[in-house]
Order: C-alpha cells, then sequence, then structure tokens
C-alpha cells in the first residue's frame, strides 16, 4: 500500500494530491519497509550490472570447473600416481600441469582442491550467517540479560585471534572438512552477530515492527517476516566477503598442516607441500597459489561492486 | 571521562577473563596426554598417577583455572612441558622477533599509504591504479605473498636469503634486517588496502567538503603545502585507530608468516605448542595476545578521542 502511495508522488513532493513536506516525506520514507520479495527481487537486480557480472561469471567458472571439471575432462584420480611420473613439467601429454612429487596429476589436484576450498568457504559461511543472525536479531529484539550475554560473547570472540582459535579447534577435532568449517565459522558468527545486532537496533523501534504485535504476531514471526528482510542488505555484503576470507583462513590452515588432511588435495596443502621443491619446480607453489588469488579476488569484486551499489543507493 | 575509563577497565578485565577461560577450555580439550610426553620410557600407570597428582590434573577444572590464575597474576604461566623451561622465558624470548616483524609490517603498510595517497591525490590515474593494486593485495593472504617473494626474489634472482632470521645480539643488525625485510614486506602489503581506503576517503572528503580547504588554496599554498599541514593531520585520525586495531589482525597472520619464513616468534610459539600439546605454553600465549589485542583496541579508541575533539565522551 504505501508502495503505490509514494509511487504517485506529483513533482511537488505530495502523493495522489495531497502535498506532503519534505520533513514528512523523510518520515514516511524512513518507515517504509521491505519484505522478503523487495529483498528478493533487489538482489536480482544487482546481479544484472557489469561490475558485479563479469568477477561473479569468472568466479562461477571457477566454481563449475572444479565440481563438473574432473568428469568432464576425463582427469585422473588426485591421488592415483606412480613415483616413476615424479616431477613431470608443464604440458606433458596426458598432465596438462605436470605432476607433483608423488606422480600425482598437478591439475586433477588442483581441481578436487578447489571443491574443498570452495565447500569450505561457502559452508563456514553459511554456518556463521546463519547461527550470528539469529543471534544477533534476537539479542536485539529480546534485550535484557540475554542481550548482555550474548554480546559479551560476541567481544570476547573478537578479542581472540580469529586464526588460533581456529587452529586449536582444528587440532583438537582432527583434521578433516567437517572439523575445519566447522572452526572457521566460529569467528564468522561474532562479525555476523554484530552486525545483525546494530541493524537491528536502527529498525526495532520502528512502527512496521512494532505494530504486528497488535496483530497478534509473535516474536519469531516479527523477527523473520519484518526485521530479517530490512537487515539483510548489509549483512549479504559481509557475507560475500566472508566466503573469500573464509578460504583464505583455510588455505592458511591446510598449510599449517591444521586443515585439510594428506592425501586429499587442498590448494593450501599444495602450497606446503611443494614449499621443499621452491628452488627446482616453483609450479607446485605457483599454480595453487594462483588459484586461490584468482578465486579470491574475483570474489572480492563482486563484494565490492555489491557493496558500492549499497553505498550509492543510501 | 573517568567513570567511562573505569567502565572500560571492567569491559576489559570481562574480556580478558572470558577469553583466558576459552584458551583454557581449549587446552585442556586437545588430545594427548602430556603425561607419555613427560614420561617417554619411564611410562608405568602409576608414575603416571604421581605425576597427575604432581602437576594438579586430578583437580577439578574451576580449580585448575584458578591455580593457573593465581600464578599467572605473580607472572608465574607454569613450566613448559616439553622443554622443562618456565613458561615466562620462552613468552619474552619469542617476543622481541614478532615485535619487530609487526613494527616493521606498520611501517612498510605506513610508508605505502602515505605513498600512494599522495600520488593519487596528484595524478588521477594513479588512484585508480592504486585502487586496483589494493583489492588484488587485499585478496592475497600473507604467507602467499611471502612464498611468491621467496621466489622471486630469493630463487630466481639471489637478492635476498630466503630463510634468514638472524639474532641481533649473535650476528648483528645488519643480519637481522635483511632476513626481516621479506616478511615485513609482506605482511605490510597484506594490510595496506585496508589504511589506503580509510586514508584516502578521509582525504577526498577533506578535499571536497572542508573549507579550510579552500581558504588555504585562497591563501596561496600550493597543493603539496595544503596536503601536507592541514589535510593529513585531519585525516590521520581514523588512521591512527585503524593501525592499533589492525595490530590486533596482525597477529593471525604473523601466525603463517613465522613459519614460512622460519622466525621463532610467538607465532611459532603458539603453533608449536598446540602441534605439542604443550598446555602450559598455549595458555601463556593466549593470555599474551589478548591482553596484546584488547590493549592496542583500547589505545586505539583512546588516540582517536584525542585527535578529533568531537568523538569525546561527554
Amino acid at each position: 500500500m504505501t508502495r503505490l502511495a509514494l509511487s504517485t508522488r506529483s513533482p511537488d513532493g505530495g502523493f495522489g494530491g495531497v502535498a506532503l513536506s519534505d520533513a514528512d516525506l523523510a518520515w514516511v520514507e524512513g518507515q517504509q519497509r521491505r519484505t522478503l520479495g523487495d529483498a528478493a527481487r533487489a538482489g536480482l537486480r544487482v546481479l544484472r550490472a557489469p561490475s558485479v557480472a563479469i568477477p561473479g561469471a569468472v568466479f562461477l567458472l571457477i566454481v563449475i570447473g572444479c565440481f563438473l571439471g574432473p568428469q568432464l575432462f576425463n582427469l585422473p584420480s588426485p591421488n592415483a600416481g606412480s613415483l616413476g611420473d615424479t616431477l613431470k613439467p608443464l604440458g606433458t601429454p596426458g598432465h596438462l600441469l605436470g605432476t607433483n612429487e608423488l606422480g600425482n596429476d598437478e591439475l586433477s589436484r588442483l581441481l578436487y582442491g578447489g571443491r574443498v576450498s570452495i565447500i569450505v568457504g561457502i559452508g563456514a559461511t553459511a554456518i556463521s550467517l546463519l547461527v550470528g543472525t539469529l543471534l544477533g536479531m534476537s539479542a536485539c529484539y529480546f534485550g535484557g540479560f540475554y542481550e548482555k550475554v550474548v554480546m559479551r560473547l560476541f567481544d570476547t570472540l573478537l578479542a581472540f585471534p580469529s586464526l588460533i582459535l581456529a587452529m586449536t579447534i582444528a587440532d583438537y577435532l582432527g583434521p578433516s572438512l567437517r572439523n575445519t568449517v566447522l572452526a572457521i565459522s566460529l569467528f564468522g558468527i561474532s562479525q555476523f552477530g554484530r552486525l545483525a545486532w546494530s541493524q537491528t537496533l536502527r529498525i526495532r523501534n520502528r512502527d512496521f515492527v512494532v505494530a504486528p504485535r497488535a496483530d497478534g504476531a509473535g516474536g519469531r514471526r516479527i523477527i523473520f517476516g519484518h526485521i530479517l528482510p530490512n537487515v539483510l542488505p548489509p549483512l549479504f555484503g559481509l557475507a560475500l566477503f566472508s566466503v573469500s576470507t573464509a578460504m583464505m583462513i583455510e588455505a592458511g590452515l591446510s598449510y599449517l598442516g591444521l586443515g585439510i588432511a594428506q592425501p586429499n588435495p587442498s590448494w593450501g596443502n599444495m602450497i606446503s607441500d611443494g614449499q621443499q621443491y621452491l628452488y627446482n619446480a616453483p609450479r607446485l607453489v605457483i599454480i595453487p597459489c594462483l588459484a586461490l588469488v584468482i578465486t579470491v579476488v574475483s570474489l572480492n569484486l563482486v563484494a565490492d561492486a555489491i557493496r558500492r551499489r549499497q553505498e550509492a543507493r543510501s | 571521562m573517568a567513570r567511562w575509563i573505569i567502565d572500560r577497565l571492567i569491559q576489559t578485565i570481562v574480556v580478558l577473563i572470558c577469553a583466558t577461560v576459552l584458551g583454557f577450555l581449549l587446552v585442556r580439550l586437545l588430545k594427548g596426554n602430556v603425561l607419555y610426553a613427560l614420561l617417554g620410557n619411564n611410562y608405568t600407570p602409576a608414575a603416571a598417577a604421581h605425576l597427575r597428582q604432581e602437576l594438579g590434573l586430578n583437580k577439578p577444572l574451576p580449580l585448575q583455572y584458578l591455580d593457573w590464575l593465581g600464578g599467572a597474576v605473580h607472572g608465574n604461566f607454569g613450566t613448559s612441558a616439553v622443554t622443562q623451561e618456565p613458561v615466562g622465558h620462552a613468552l619474552l624470548a619469542a617476543l622481541g622477533p614478532t615485535v619487530e616483524l609487526l613494527i616493521g609490517a606498520q611501517l612498510v603498510s605506513l610508508a605505502l599509504t602515505l605513498l600512494v595517497t599522495a600520488a593519487s591525490v596528484r595524478w588521477r590515474w594513479t588512484d585508480r591504479l592504486a585502487t586496483g593494486f589494493a583489492l588484488l593485495f587485499s585478496s592475497i593472504p600473507p604467507f602467499v605473498i611471502g612464498l611468491l617473494m621467496i621466489i622471486l626474489f630469493a630463487s630466481t634472482f639471489h637478492l635476498l636469503p630466503a630463510i634468514a632470521w638472524a639474532s641481533p645480539s649473535t650476528a648483528g643488525w645488519g643480519a637481522n634486517l635483511r632476513g626481516m625485510i621479506m616478511p615485513a614486506v609482506a605482511l605490510g602489503v597484506s594490510i595496506f588496502p585496508n589504511y589506503m581506503r580509510v586514508l584516502r576517503t578521509q582525504v577526498n572528503e577533506q578535499l571536497d567538503d572542508e573549507e579550510y580547504v579552500t581558504l588555504a588554496r585562497m591563501k596561496g599554498l600550493t597543493g603539496r603545502r595544503v596536503l601536507a599541514r592541514h589535510v593529513i593531520p585531519n585525516s590521520l585520525s581514523g588512521l591512527v585507530t585503524l593501525i592499533a586495531l589492525t595490530t590486533g589482525l596482525l597477529i593471525s597472520g604473523v601466525v603463517i608468516v613465522e613459519q614460512v619464513f622460519a622466525i621463532p616468534g610467538e607465532g611459532s610459539l603458539v603453533y608449536q605448542s598446540i602441534t605439542n600439546r604443550d598446555a602450559n605454553t598455549l595458555e601463556g600465549s593466549i593470555l599474551l595476545i589478548a591482553v596484546a589485542v584488547v590493549l592496542f583496541n583500547l589505545i586505539g579508541d583512546l588516540v582517536q578521542m584525542r585527535l578529533d575533539p568531537r568523538i569525546r565522551v561527554k
């Protein structure tokens, strides 16, 4: 209803024949709320801009390449090499990127490693997004002692250097894909939580949040139906940055030997394995580094472009 | 003002206690029996039980934590199970290289930031190039930058030694600084994008919006004078806070970079204590790092309040 009324605004600022002063207009627009449908439509519109679409396409290409590539190109298994093929250079027939010290095909290891990195990045972000947003929104909405406890929890997690937390948890749980995802998601929870908290703080006294209580709406309905669509935009921007950060942390953890264990490839442990051959076969280090950089850069470009559009619009 | 300081101090202590409790729990969760490590070949159940009682490991957890806390307040962090030396000594010895690395990284990134900002204010194309590079460097984890630098400078061009940590007391400052160049640059380059973003926004805001810039130009000051004398000092407040906050973030990066360049600093100490299941050292270093991070955040806030009179607490 409010949307239609504003769209028939006459040039002098009133709508439908009623002249509104600037202050009134600002008040009305400030009360403007977004529904989930609005949020979805805005999201799709953002994807059409070339500054978002081009790096986004690169990233999608990488994802598709990692998940479908090995089947499409009939690559050998990442751990199926023999020592007779050790350290073959680039361009060997059958091994496009050469082989590593155990004779495993580099390209295959690269793509399988990419799968791991992407899964960890998206998985860790998804978990921290869900848990952090829920905690942050509910803490701000319900307030009181619950809010104090949750905020102290976030502060503690933030004061703790994220990598050390992730290292200890990964070491405790043992190196595996699932445990790496869990360890990395812990830090993101406090980031998403604080952002969700501050955004909810901004709108928790607005009419469209308070009014549904008269309808009999309970806390859960208000949080999911009314608060969530309005706090979503900045959270989405943070989520994209978070995916690339999670990928970098995973690479660091695997490099230290605390993430994905051998013989499963991950860009991080490929780098640490290749480090011994830094002088005679630097491509073993350069190739996974390049893969990591290109993926993270494309994601950051998308995130940056979206953030710029949000800032330009607000 | 005094009330704010007391408030802040209480918050700091609460966060520190929470961080150390979290660290304590994590450390106790580390699998692996420290008793095996200590007794080695002399392991018998009786000896293990005796040692357990001696070390106080059979007391309930909260009591163990309070014991540790009591000791920590007096500066006694216990003995490392692995090296049999007091943890305090190990922490102090490892502090030097890490502090040197942190200072070096901050200097490098500040120098880069000021240079690039000055250039980009003068020539527009530098601005765009710099923003592009900044995005690129913020997407590359510091250990990847370090490894690529090793490949470039050490392996290909033989300019700088790769693994060349030399203690200044034994090998002199020349060798020490020579070994520190690459790790400091690797870390500095990874954080310089954040600084540049903030400084650039501030400087542009000052140049576009502030009246004193126009007044200075009307008085006849040339571009560089205006920049150096008026604009940059006013833009520094946000940057100074960021410097303090980033030091906390740098600590995570330091852990991996120290592994890449084999520097015996706090980061290496943490990593080794995690993999060696050395609970006392890990606990002590977690406390040290948490204190450092919280302290730097506090300093950042205080400095910002001092520099920018608009943010004073009422």
